[in-house]
């Protein structure tokens, strides 16, 4: 019977032609195929392989092995293989120098980019079968391609079992993930209907079958093509269909029962040595399969024989014995009792051992070691698997160290004194489970790990528990406060000089995860962690002391400092990483300094470093950088498009902060330019439900930007108390701080505004900033100058304005001299109300929001000009508006004196009044004055 | 003139050995450096802080000599001292006692 034929999937082979086409064309992806076992996926792949080979395509296959014992990227290192790469990228663990801290992003970015190379000429076709039973890695390896694939000539098919449990429970979450990838495509693959049953079966047979076994074939295998054959053959070999013993045969309900029938026709010996090569896997060679059978190999081949010609198996290129579907190797399997497949695992892995050990996997071999621990070595089998958990750590396949680090903890009650193990196995799970994302679970070992530390009184187990979750992510978040709870403990623990190292750490992690608003916050900590681990000289420990510095919110210089020093940090240790939040650091700094020279050389160096790290989390962070910077010059096309360039970046890369910083972003952006402000708070005010209250000074700030005093009113009173509570090391305090000045000037609220006023005051020489990768607020005169004018200190208030006016001219921030120029002219206009100098800032300030397009400024500098004309109309007489008007006609007094019929020196006094009324100095003034006035009516 | 200014936190236990360090190691080190123009060494009772400028005649001695303090980061915090602050900055007018031999 030829099973080669594709019966019933024209329809997605039309589709694929499509897809080839497109991937020909440069329009690349992926194609998800899920169907129940036996569907015909496989044979769906062979055939679009066909056509795409007939089309030119090179094509690549990667199968994914069921049971344990596979490596880590098994299906990529077949596909890199075969298309003449070797492999090690993926296989050679790192350099042991960088330890964790190899870039994984990096890694799927080299394989991804060979792939594309590999596809650019005549295209490129990539089938990864059996994903239900891949390990982690290879999906998210997957995932990185499916997003890497759109705009190439590499498509990729991948096949997977529908209604099956995965793996790794995880699998499906990523499969998801995958399928929301633009250029990814489902393809469900369904049961044959009755008509295509019959084409299938009469292509089987050779000839159109009986109606009575068509019909016996359509009821029994539902559509399922496997079934269909698999059952087509069991009848085939019980005889014509007349000749079946009434009643005596039952017919099989379910695929793997009629794959079981079959097999019973095999002679028992048959039988028996396909089930020693099933506990092997799909694959096995004879070399593997005779000494586990025990009989020479041409009593083997004696054997294997029928099983030939029932294919039940077949021989690969590699002359190597294959089951001819997964089905028949777990029907096999399923089988054998416990002890026998205890005993047989044992012999795999005794066989395993006395080969050449380049040969043998060390997955393959853990697994077998693992699943005949209970008759075995216990001890072989839990040194090996960590031996694999090692080796895919360093293949940076976290998830599958994990799954391995948690088989090896499976092992401990085989061993006797196997719980002393345990803290140290849970260690390293929750440091693989960590480095994978898996936050949650790694913290959850981690406590798992301390329990234990604790119950033997295990100082250190408890500080390493403590020490795993790395990272300022953490600062604030639910767990912080626990992780700080379990630094304390491991502290007291520990003792005194006992472990500097470790004791560094943990004083490190103490102090990032301090709550600054319960008080919990004490520089103290972070200096001594800083002391203690610069004493010690280790690398890991002291970059930890520096993070912890930094978040302490230390003074702008020290931060700096601390900014080389990691820098120092990084270029020694070759951690790039160091160095990287060394730049940032420095870069948050000088932005706070308003060193304008010094950010842009602080920025190329950071790029540089970027640019070598390759990881999406600083691209985003550099982006946003790059749109901070376009922003504040008033870029605002620009800034946008970079905003959400880093947006994209930072979602692709798994960055929880990117959207929120996104919608930062997008506030101001529209604060300044007047678009997209209703969007933008509804927005604020969607995310200020969620977080603490103290977040409403920024949705107060926002509607009173926008206008919208009366809800800015509604909000702030309950806000008031939060201003004076938020804590001087937060890193938003000045942002915070020049968001309240706003409101309190927009509501005039001259009580918070004096509160206001004495906090920002010591920070006069700053320019308002969180984070260099988040939008700033100009300089800190501004919003002092605001409050002060306020507050009537209008000497005060004028000496900041104009000093943020210099500030921002200097650091070239046209938005935010805009602004200044309107908050001078406002000054002026209720100080000196005649001072004409306030037309000459509304002036400049439209001039530079017409340019920009900052359309809420402009407005409001016409609606300032217009409450200043009419007031001024109000302020001459009728006769002294007569007397501007000739004034500005050019004409001398004695020439107004004339046209008016007045005395010369009445001319006089009307212009003396006039330009003290005023305040002009010069009849020039005057004119220019009026002309502006009249030209504006 | 280049100066190389630092502020110290100090750990008031080991003050001994500080002392030693200072006057034993750190400022025969400094004054035997090329450029070397004089240093100074303070201490801040108030803060318990450190406060030190050293003096050289050129930016490459200053920063040269800024390296060598960086490098002895680990001696140092072996004795309970680290880094607040430590930078070169440029010395734009200096002034000496009318009794000194080089009174500006």
């Amino acid at each position: 019977m030829d099973e080669d034929v594709l019966v019933g999937r024209a329809g997605e082979l039309a589709g694929f032609d499509g897809r080839l086409a497109g991937a020909r064309e440069r329009l690349g992806g992926l194609v998800l195929v899920e169907g129940d076992p036996g569907v015909g996926k496989t044979a769906l792949a062979h055939s679009v392989i066909g056509r795409a080979r007939r089309a030119g395509m090179r094509t690549a296959w990667g199968a994914c092995l069921e049971g344990e014992g596979a490596a880590a990227y098994r299906p990529w290192v077949q596909i890199l293989r075969e298309l003449g790469e070797s492999g090690s990228a993926l296989l050679d663990p790192l350099d042991p120098a960088l330890g964790e801290a190899g870039s994984r992003f990096q890694l799927f970015d080299n394989i991804v980019e060979t792939l594309r190379a590999a596809a650019d000429e005549r295209g490129l076709l990539l089938v990864l079968d059996d994903l239900h039973w891949a390990d982690v890695p290879s999906v998210r390896l997957l995932q990185a391609l499916a997003a890497a694939a759109a705009d190439s000539r590499l498509l990729g098919v991948g096949l997977y079992r529908s209604r099956e449990a995965f793996r790794y429970a995880e699998l499906a979450d990523m499969l998801r993930a995958i399928m929301r990838e633009r250029a990814t495509s489902l393809v469900t693959l369904g049961v044959l209907a009755p008509a295509e049953v019959a084409e299938l079966a009469a292509r089987a047979l050779g000839r159109r079958p009986d109606e009575t076994l068509l019909r016996v074939v359509q009821q029994r295998a539902e559509g399922n093509p496997l079934f269909v054959l698999e059952l087509l053959r069991l009848l085939a070999a019980s005889g014509p269909i007349g000749t079946w013993p009434s009643g005596n045969l039952r017919l099989p309900d379910t695929i793997r029962e009629v794959i079981g029938r079959r097999l019973d026709r095999l002679p028992p010996a048959t039988r028996q040595v396909l089930r020693h090569a099933a506990v092997v896997g799909r694959d096995v060679t004879p070399a593997l399969l005779a000494p586990l059978a025990q009989m020479p190999p041409d009593r083997l081949s004696d054997l294997l024989d029928p099983a030939m010609s029932a294919e039940v198996v077949q021989l690969t290129d590699a002359h190597a014995l294959r089951f001819v579907h997964a089905l028949v190797r777990e029907v096999l399997y399923a089988e054998l009792p416990t002890a026998e497949r205890q005993r047989l695992h044992l012999r795999v892995a005794n066989t395993m051992q006395a080969a050449q050990a380049a040969t043998v996997s060390v997955d393959a071999l853990a697994h077998h070691l693992r699943q005949a621990a209970p008759i075995g070595d216990a001890d072989e089998a839990l040194k090996v698997t960590r031996a694999a958990a090692m080796r895919a750590r360093n293949q940076l396949a976290y998830e599958h160290a994990a799954f391995q680090y948690g088989q090896a903890l499976g092992l401990l009650p085989l061993l006797p004194g196997g719980d002393a193990l345990r803290a140290e196995l849970l260690l390293e799970l929750a440091r693989c489970q960590f480095r994978a994302g898996a936050v949650e679970d790694a913290w959850r070992t981690c406590r798992a790990a301390a329990d234990v530390g604790r119950a033997m009184g295990d100082a250190t187990a408890v500080a390493d528990a403590a020490i795993v979750l790395q990272g300022v992510e953490f600062v604030n978040s639910p767990v912080s406060a626990q992780i700080h709870a379990m630094c304390l403990e491991a502290l007291t623990m520990l003792g005194s000089n006992e472990d500097p190292v470790r004791e560094a750490k943990v004083l490190a992690q103490l102090a990032l995860t301090a709550d600054p608003f319960a008080g919990e916050s004490d520089p103290a900590v972070s200096q001594r962690a800083l002391q203690l681990s610069e004493a010690t000289g280790n690398t890991e420990a002291r970059f930890l002391a520096l993070l912890a510095r930094h978040a302490d919110g230390t003074n702008v210089l020290e931060r700096l400092s601390i900014g080389e020093r990691a820098i120092q940090l990084g270029q020694a240790s070759g951690l790039d990483e160091y160095a990287a939040w060394g730049h940032t650091w420095r870069l948050g700094a000088y932005w706070e300094l308003g060193r304008r020279s010094q950010i842009e050389a602080e920025l190329a160096a950071f790029a540089r470093v970027v640019g070598r790290l390759r990881e999406p989390l600083w691209t985003w962070r550099l982006t946003m950088m790059q749109a901070t910077l376009a922003l504040f010059e008033g870029r605002f096309d620009h800034a946008r498009e970079l905003a959400d360039e880093a947006l994209e970046i930072g979602l692709r890369g798994g960055h929880q902060a990117g959207g929120f910083i996104h919608m930062v972003f997008s506030a101001e952006r529209a604060l300044l330019t007047g678009t997209g402000l209703d969007e933008a708070e509804a927005a604020v005010r969607r995310i200020v439900a969620t977080r603490p209250f103290k977040s409403r000074i920024w949705h107060a700030y926002l509607l009173a930007g926008m206008g919208r005093l009366d809800e800015a009113a509604g909000l702030w009173p309950a806000t008031i108390p939060h201003v004076s509570s938020l804590p001087r090391q937060a890193p938003e305090w000045l942002i915070t701080m020049a968001a309240c000045a706003r409101v309190c000037a927009a509501l005039k609220d001259h009580a918070t505004a004096g509160l206001v006023y004495d906090a920002l005051q010591p920070y006069a020489d700053r320019q308002i900033i969180a984070t260099a990768h988040s939008p700033g607020y100009g300089p800190a005169t501004l919003y002092l100058g605001m409050l002060a004018a306020l507050l009537e200190r209008w000497d005060a208030a004028e000496g900041h304005l104009r000093a943020a006016l210099a500030v921002c001219k200097a650091m070239g921030s046209p938005p935010f001299e805009a602004m200044t120029h309107v908050e001078l002219a406002r000054l002026l206009d209720r100080h000196r109300p005649g001072d004409a100098t306030a037309d000459d800032h509304l002036d400049a300030a439209l001039r530079i929001a017409r340019r920009l397009g900052m359309t809420p400024l402009h407005d409001l500098v016409l609606a300032l000009r217009e409450a200043r004309r009419h007031s001024r109309a109000a302020v001459l007489t009728a006769r002294e508006e007569q007397v501007a008007a000739l004034v500005a006609e050019g004409l001398s007094n004695r020439q107004i004196a004339s046209r008016l019929g007045l005395s010369e020196r009445t001319v006089e006094n009307h212009v003396a009044h006039i330009l003290t009324k005023l305040s002009f100095e010069s009849r020039a003034r005057v004119a220019a004055w009026f002309t502006a006035r009249q030209r504006e009516n | 003139m280049h100066a190389v200014v630092g502020i110290w936190t100090r750990d008031e236990q080991h003050r001994d050995e500080q002392n030693r360090l200072l006057h034993e190691e750190v400022v025969p080190l400094a004054k035997g450096r090329p450029g070397f123009v004089c240093g100074f060494w303070m201490h801040d009772p108030e803060t318990g802080k450190g406060h030190t400028t050293t003096i050289f005649d050129t930016r490459e001695s200053a920063r040269d000599f800024k390296t060598l303090v960086e490098s002895r980061s680990q001696r140092a915090a072996q004795v309970g001292v680290t880094s607040d602050i430590l930078t070169t900055v440029e010395v734009v007018a200096d002034a000496h006692a009318a009794s000194q031999p080089n009174a500006g």
